[in-house]
């Protein structure tokens, strides 16, 4: 914040502020405090007023200022500009507040409120009281929420489709954010907070800021206060390089491309969520408009992309979240950056993911599989929206944005180096002034011939560019640094895995869940089942080793019966355990953290790992009970789900460069590479296990069949191999209409379409959730047995 | 539902021109102003009646935009019928056309039969494209023509059955080989004709062009 000498003024240490709170009927309440205005932002002030009157709902600010005659007026205080505003015009002697403790906009309940702390040296004991108590509370309501669920099972009640398949944790709380930063609000524990996310996402008061991390807007290493001044450097970039553009919008000097983008984006944004409150109203409303502009300037500066249908879709939750253009911005940038291949010209990406998710149904289902390829559906064109906009549409939208932050929670962190781009490569702010791009651009050509010319030039650059990059990178990242650490010390036998990669989303809690869960829809293929195959499959791996059998052909009554067989398998595997422990374990999960780059964390190893195992009082996260971090079932329980365990060097870096798109990654040093875990004597049954799948890789084929034809992490659907699982779990959800009506191509498609935006999220990411995590076991094993025998 | 013949339509056309509203406006008798664009290709069906036969129409609808023609072309493949639309008041759209024929033209079989639609007759006000037009570039290029609104749903009915008509007459000359199905017509599970009805009236012009 420069806020210093910005009219002249003196910066000033320190500004006295005076609220009062008004609520309903009830009476107004006064409390005074000093802020310093240099670190101070608008979302702390938020946070600030909040715990000091205690507030749990919204509410909107407004600052006292004298007008032009002298009049007093409240001016609403929305940003951290207001904030600036009143502090310079407002705040001498001091800075008069009216707090009223309701929404702002009724029924948009995604607005955001309460910030977590960007800068944490403002500590009030009021604020952690209050997260104690938070806490606490949550604790317990949760606990009493599964012994109403007991009861009613109990009592033969049916639990209703909700209650089924809610998430395994409370979505992220603002406390619960800042246990995932230090106490200067870095962001040191990235995995564990998308493991947490991933779980539960996020109260929607959070998203604003979880999101600006989960889809890697900042550079790693920067502290609360330098986020904050990072975020006002782009916002001031974001203006100038719309500014640009707007300048020639309204005259005769309008490039072609210009002509053709703006009223491409126009007729796009005038349709896009419409029905949703933030955007609804008049055609030229202010949302609309930043939707709009943000659009326009993204493909404006990044001609190798354009604009395409469907990044409207994309780029309306982020500015719904963000409420605010420039913010939005950014995050779209960011998001682009993952999904701009879906629009390339050529189809490649798409026609991928399409090829991977047929893939995965043949594997899975091979009998809708088969009836789809018998009524000429085997294309699944039908889901083709699915892939472009990552599901977005197929979801209520508040659904949509729980959906998203799921899904994005599984993609490995993936911070810019230095600070993210705002343009692509080939832009120069000179394209934005010079008139018709191309002489070629006839008006015998359809918009989309000239479009389509233009971005396949690019393309064919890009294309090029990119091969070249990932073999530089693969080149460079072909050393294998398997280092590990071998240690007594239980705490830092954590697992801990290398920065960026995929975080483990072993989905315990959901498998628990799962489990416990008496009447399970038929559809979904039983979850239960899933876990029935899981175990039995772990069994027959480790005592039958002869055995080549296909599991989906078993009946699920064949599956229990080899359960009671577990106990003769002298072999069972430590995850074998492992699934029954955490079964009957209510409060335990897993967690691994991943180290990032920045120096500080990597001398801060042990110390994180200890925190992981103890932890902090105020967390919320769902690990309650985890005191018992000295037991060996911990340590075992660290050993496995976690596929990226023990993971190689070089397979780390292949899953970034994957999702890095040709760019080199920062140095992972060796020696922070403390991968490892478990070389204890302790974990005898695990490196057992490990030996037997090392033994035969035939064994481990046909064990998780369902998943070891499938491509690793970073190549699976692109990626984004969750989004696959998801795809799945929507078509299966499906799939007894499907064949017994015996549904043709067009009326499949039809009920699909019939069917946007109505999907039940809960349910969904439930199924998807076991899905996904089956397929890490998998992906983990695989990579295990391949290390040990490398001929494979 | 019983069929004996399936059609394979595909409706395309610049962006907005508003072909999924006609496919609404036909399927389910409503018009929806604000539309969620259309991503990739949506679908339609519906059943009618010709000559005492029942028919149904599959219908794709194609998003306009050039980026989801890689996936889009295919569509165009095993198509009996395309609605070529255009917006009657956005000139640039009715330009477009001869790119949108070629491409048609291009990817599908020859004897699809391809209705010109000039959409958005109830805007008379902002009439851009004369229907004088419409019917010359029909007759150019060998297309049945019509003006419709979705939002009226003036000539909506007759766009699809006409263009249904015609391609049933090209299979009682024998020029469509039904029993391919790349050239968009299938035939019903249950073959034997059903109960004769009398078929919808094909009212509005029906500029049949040269075959």
């Amino acid at each position: 914040m420069s806020k210093s000498g910005f009219f002249g003024l003196e910066s000033r240490e320190v500004v006295r502020v005076k609220v009062k709170k008004y609520e309903g009927y009830m009476q107004p309440e006064s409390k005074k405090f000093s802020l310093d205005p240099q670190i101070t932002s608008f979302e702390m002030l938020q946070h600030i007023i909040a715990s000091a009157f205690s507030i749990k709902g919204d509410f909107t600010m407004s600052y006292l200022v004298q007008d032009d005659y002298g009049k007093e007026i409240y001016l609403s205080m929305l940003s951290d500009w207001d904030m600036d505003a009143a502090i310079q015009s407002a705040s001498d002697p001091c800075l008069q507040l009216k707090v009223d403790a309701k929404p702002f906009e009724e029924g948009l309940d995604d607005w955001d409120i309460i910030a977590p702390v960007d800068v944490p040296r403002y500590k009030m004991s009021s604020l952690l009281e209050r997260n104690i108590l938070g806490t606490l509370t949550g604790t317990l309501s949760s606990g009493m929420g599964k012994t109403l669920t007991h009861v009613q099972r109990a009592m033969g009640i049916k639990v209703p489709e909700d209650t089924k398949y809610k998430a395994a944790k409370p979505a992220m709380s603002d406390q619960e954010f800042r246990n995932f930063l230090d106490s200067a609000g870095h962001m040191v524990k990235p995995e564990e907070f998308r493991i947490s996310i991933y779980q539960g996402g996020c109260e929607p008061s959070l998203r604003r800021v979880a999101w600006r991390h989960l889809l890697n807007i900042f550079p790693n290493g920067l502290s609360g206060k330098e986020r904050f001044e990072y975020m006002k450097k782009k916002e001031k970039e974001y203006l100038e390089l719309r500014d640009q553009w707007r300048k020639f919008t309204n005259g005769e000097s309008m490039s072609e491309e210009m002509k053709f983008v703006t009223s491409m984006v126009k007729k796009d944004v005038l349709r896009t969520d419409r029905t949703h409150r933030f955007y609804s109203g008049s055609d030229d409303s202010k949302n609309l408009i930043s939707l709009f502009n943000i659009l326009v300037t993204y493909a404006l500066t990044h001609p190798q992309t354009s604009y395409c249908q469907g990044m409207s879709d994309i780029a309306s939750p982020l500015l719904v979240t963000q409420k605010d253009e420039a913010q939005a911005y950014l995050c779209f940038c960011a998001t682009m950056k993952r999904l701009k291949n879906n629009f390339n010209l050529n189809g490649q990406a798409i026609t991928t993911k399409f090829k991977h998710l047929s893939d995965l149904l043949q594997m899975h289902d091979p009998e809708l599989h088969s009836y789809f390829q018998e009524i000429n559906a085997g294309d699944l064109f039908f889901c083709y929206r699915w892939i472009l906009l990552e599901l977005k549409r197929e979801f209520p939208f508040e659904d949509a944005l729980y959906m998203l932050e799921v899904m994005w929670s599984t993609l490995p962190p993936d911070p810019p180096h230095g600070e993210i781009a705002m343009t692509d490569e080939t832009f120069s702010i000179d394209n934005l002034s010079r008139s018709p791009c191309s002489p070629s651009f006839g008006m015998k050509q359809t918009v989309y011939a000239k479009l389509f010319a233009m971005r396949r030039n690019h393309s064919v650059l890009k294309s090029n560019e990119g091969e070249t990059d990932a073999e530089k990178e693969l080149a460079q990242n072909s050393v294998n640094n398997n280092s590990r650490i071998d240690s007594n010390n239980i705490e830092e036998s954590c697992p801990i895995t290398i920065s960026q990669e995929y975080p483990a989303m072993n989905d315990v809690e959901t498998q628990k869940m799962a489990a416990k869960s008496s009447s399970i829809d038929g559809s979904l293929k039983s979850p239960l089942q899933e876990i029935h195959d899981l175990e039995k499959d772990l069994h027959i791996q480790s005592s039958l080793d002869t055995e080549e059998r296909c599991i989906q052909d078993q009946p699920a009554s064949d599956a229990r019966g080899r359960l009671t067989l577990e106990g003769l398998g002298d072999t069972c595997t430590c995850t074998d355990e492992n699934v029954e422990k955490s079964e009957s374990d209510n409060e335990q999960s897993q967690f691994e953290i991943s180290l990032d780059d920045s120096p500080e964390t990597k001398l801060n190893t042990s110390a994180k790992a200890t925190a992981l195992v103890e932890k902090p009082t105020h967390s919320s996260v769902t690990d309650h009970s985890n005191n018992g971090s000295e037991s060996p079932d911990l340590e075992k329980r660290a050993c496995d789900f976690s596929p990226e365990n023990n993971c190689p060097k070089h397979s780390s870096d292949e899953w970034n460069s994957s999702v890095k798109e040709g760019k080199i990654i920062q140095n992972h040093e060796t020696d922070s590479a403390c991968s490892n875990s478990l070389c204890n004597s302790e974990c005898d049954s695990y490196s057992e296990a490990q030996a037997t799948i090392s033994n035969s890789m035939e064994i481990v084929k046909s064990v998780d069949d369902k998943n070891v034809g499938l491509p690793p992490p970073m190549d699976f659907g692109c990626g984004n191999p969750f989004l696959m699982f998801l795809c799945l779990a929507l078509l299966q959800q499906h799939r007894e209409i499907i064949l017994q009506k015996k549904l043709e191509y067009d009326e499949i498609a039809i009920m699909f379409d019939k069917l946007v935006r109505k999907h039940d999220v809960h349910k969904i990411l439930h199924h998807g959730r076991l899905l996904y995590s089956e397929y890490l076991r998998t992906q983990q094993k695989l990579k295990e047995s391949s290390e040990s025998d490398p001929s494979v | 539902m019983s069929y004996a013949y399936l059609f394979k339509y595909i409706i395309i056309g610049d962006t907005g021109v508003g072909k999924s509203c006609l496919l609404l406006q036909f399927t389910d008798k409503r018009f929806q102003p604000v539309h969620d664009l259309t991503i990739g290709v949506e679908f339609g069906a519906r059943m009618i009646t010709i000559d005492g036969k029942q028919i149904k129409l599959q219908i794709w609808d194609t998003a306009g935009q050039e980026s989801f023609r890689s996936i889009t072309r295919s569509y165009y493949r095993g198509a009996a019928g395309a609605l070529l639309v255009y917006d009657i008041t956005r000139r640039d759209t009715f330009n477009h056309l001869t790119t949108w024929l070629e491409d048609a033209r291009q990817h599908s079989n020859s004897n699809m039969v391809i209705m010109l639609i000039g959409n958005k007759s109830d805007l008379e006000a902002r009439r851009d494209v004369k229907k004088e037009e419409g019917e010359a570039f029909a007759r150019e290029h060998g297309l049945i023509f019509m003006e419709t609104s979705a939002k009226t749903a003036a000539n909506v009915e007759e766009a699809f059955i006409n263009t249904a008509k015609e391609i049933y007459q090209k299979i009682q000359d024998g020029v469509f080989d039904i029993n391919n199905e790349a050239n968009g017509i299938k035939i019903g599970p249950q073959h034997s004709p059903s109960p004769s009805l009398p078929s919808s009236s094909g009212g509005g012009a029906q500029g049949s062009g040269c075959c």
